[in-house]
């Protein structure tokens, strides 16, 4: 099968449009959960301060929401590879070598990712036979780390399906999806 | 000590490869890691950083003050915020270069990024400066910066990624950095009267304007400052957390830019979209550069610099001036966020051993990565005017910076032997 017949494979059409879906959907909730964590530390802040009577365990709240943030936007940032690099050397990344790199970076990724979601199951596991539970609210915890490693586990996914275009694209790089511009500077 | 010296080089090799740096940090800190402990510690302690629901408080900072400072940057308050300024000190020789420094402090007190602060005001200041004929060094060297301050004037993205690895508390820090950014605009703006008064050519005077006017321009930005004092006042006067005024400050952004009109047609979306993505890619690297901390220190580095520091005989402020020639030779080949999360795990043990302030320590790593922003040859914010300005040449940009990177480094040396400058808010703090 020739290199262009492989990428409009229907199958490979298929693996992307559902990963693209899936990656918009996740970051949409992550989204929606940043402006309900704003809404959440405004109405805690106004209730104490106007009606003595701050969110219950609110802080609880802020750490759940918060790891829904990182773990919802994940995938998105895997299947992108939108992620922060050392751009000294940029020659280092083209033609053949440059290909070969990325598609070793990819699978590193992958292995990495899999590797920490396999344990972190563990955790969520040992949460779940330990009856485990956030102080003020009484959350199981092993929702949320079963959450967690899902996310893992599908950002892991994300990382094999931009590995595969890279190894369809052989001897030439991925054009640059970044979706956000840095602001961390 | 060797495995982390061997780790580190490994390190950097993989980062110049353009490995993702999370995954550098992380692959590193974990192999190295399995190497002085075991593959199963050191695969447990990796999980165990991913669910630690306790850096999830502290972290939940970072994407509400990006948000604010995004929702900043799209409801236009820049330009109001040099307009102001200009009708303080446009009427000046090099007024123009004065007001944009003015404007980049201000926007950066409600704008935690020292690249959207370059990349904003050289939109809203450069025609003005090309108006009224002024040589470009000087116009775009001013904006590349004054857009450093965005990573000192709380509130600052960078600081809040110094807090977690040093786990200090990112409101003293917020505070701390108030007093060395107000230095920082002074100093820059000493170097812009320094550079006009040897060739006044280089930035003519612009027009007067009278009181009137000067009131007018700042009714338009009380608004924008009085976020500013709520949010960062709030956290000096103990009424908030940090996450608290985040939350405050990201809400009054939004109210701010949404009476502008600025989150029409799905501006919302696309910002709150741009505030997970950034979050997420620095989740990562924190995640990885704090399994690359456990790993150094389990290798026994800071130990190890400890006592090379004894056997030496060094005095401890000879050490931090040491470590600040290191940074600001890092600062040419490595950009900011790299530099910080690299050597802050190494360095910091070494300066708190030595009986400094790490609040102090944190303000001197800014204002050096600030330094590094317009450090050929990799300076991001010149750069990132390149990119605005492309009929300007990279040279010409670093050429006009030299004055303000000489500035930087007096204001550097001040603040390393004056600590006082740093931690006198943070000690009136309640």
């Amino acid at each position: 099968m020739s290199e262009q017949a492989f990428k409009e494979h229907p199958l490979a059409v298929l693996v992307n449009r559902i990963a693209g879906k899936l990656a918009d959907t996740s970051m949409l909730i992550a989204c929606l959960i940043l402006l309900w964590l704003v809404g959440l530390t405004c109405v805690d802040v106004v209730g104490r301060y106007f009606f003595r009577a701050p969110v219950t365990g609110a802080t609880e709240l802020v750490q759940i929401s918060m790891a829904g943030i990182i773990f919802f936007s994940l995938p998105a940032m895997f299947l992108r590879d939108d992620q922060v690099i050392v751009d000294l050397f940029s020659f280092v990344r083209k033609g053949w070598f440059g290909w070969a790199i990325s598609l070793a970076f990819s699978v590193t990724t992958v292995v990495a990712v899999w590797i920490i979601a396999d344990r972190v199951s563990g955790y969520a596991i040992r949460a779940f036979e330990d009856g485990d539970e956030t102080i003020y609210l009484k959350i199981p915890l092993y929702l949320v780390v079963w959450g967690i490693t899902i996310l893992i586990y599908l950002s892991g996914v994300f990382a094999a399906v931009r590995g595969i275009r890279v190894l369809l694209n052989p001897g030439r790089q991925l054009p640059d999806e970044t979706g956000a511009r840095e602001f961390t500077e | 000590m060797t495995e982390s010296l061997i780790g580190f080089g490994v390190l950097l090799f993989l980062a110049f490869l353009r490995m993702p740096l999370g995954l550098a940090l992380g692959l590193v800190g974990g192999v190295g890691l399995a190497f002085v402990t075991s593959e199963r510690a050191a695969i447990a302690s990796a999980a165990r950083l991913v669910i630690d629901y306790d850096k999830f408080y502290t972290l939940s900072v970072l994407p509400m003050f990006i948000l604010m400072g995004l929702l900043v940057e799209r409801g236009g308050m820049a330009r109001e915020l040099y307009r102001a300024a200009y009708a303080f000190l446009g009427h000046r020789r090099g007024g123009l270069a004065m007001s944009t420094i003015a404007a980049c402090g201000m926007f950066s007190a409600i704008c935690g990024s020292s690249l959207a602060t370059a990349a904003t005001m050289s939109k809203v200041s450069m025609p003005e400066m090309r108006r009224y004929k002024y040589d470009d060094s000087l116009a775009t060297a001013s904006i590349a910066a004054g857009g450093t301050l965005g990573i000192l004037i709380p509130p600052s993205v960078m600081l809040v990624i110094y807090g977690f690895l040093t786990e200090q508390s990112v409101g003293k820090l917020f505070v701390a950095g108030v007093l060395p950014g107000l230095l920082g605009i002074l100093f820059y703006l000493l170097a812009v009267v320094f550079v006009v008064s040897r060739n006044p050519t280089l930035g003519p005077a612009g027009e007067r304007s009278n009181w009137r006017e000067r009131l007018m321009a700042l009714r338009d930005v009380w608004t924008t400052l009085g976020l500013f004092i709520f949010v960062i006042g709030g956290i000096y006067a103990g009424m908030f957390t940090p996450t608290e005024a985040s939350g405050m400050g990201a809400a009054g952004a939004m109210l701010i830019a949404w009476r502008r009109g600025a989150l029409k047609d799905g501006a919302l979306m696309q910002v709150l979209r741009e505030t997970t993505i950034t979050t997420a890619k620095l989740f990562f690297i924190l995640f990885g550069a704090l399994i690359f901390s456990n790993f150094v220190n389990r290798a026994g580095l800071p130990d190890g610099l400890i006592g090379i520091v004894n056997a030496f005989d060094l005095s401890p402020l000879g050490v931090i001036f040491i470590i600040l020639l290191i940074y600001v030779l890092l600062g040419c080949v490595f950009e900011s966020l790299s530099m910080i999360l690299l050597t802050v795990p190494i360095f910091a043990p070494v300066v708190a051993n030595l009986g400094f302030d790490l609040i102090w320590f944190g303000i001197l790593v800014v204002v050096v990565t600030e330094i590094s922003l317009i450090t050929p040859p990799i300076g991001l914010n010149v750069f990132v005017l390149k990119g605005v300005l492309k009929d300007v040449p990279v040279t010409t940009i670093f050429k006009g910076v030299t004055p303000f990177w000489v500035a930087d480094i007096f204001r550097l040396i001040l603040l390393a032997g004056v600590p006082s400058i740093a931690l006198f808010l943070p000690s009136m703090m309640n």
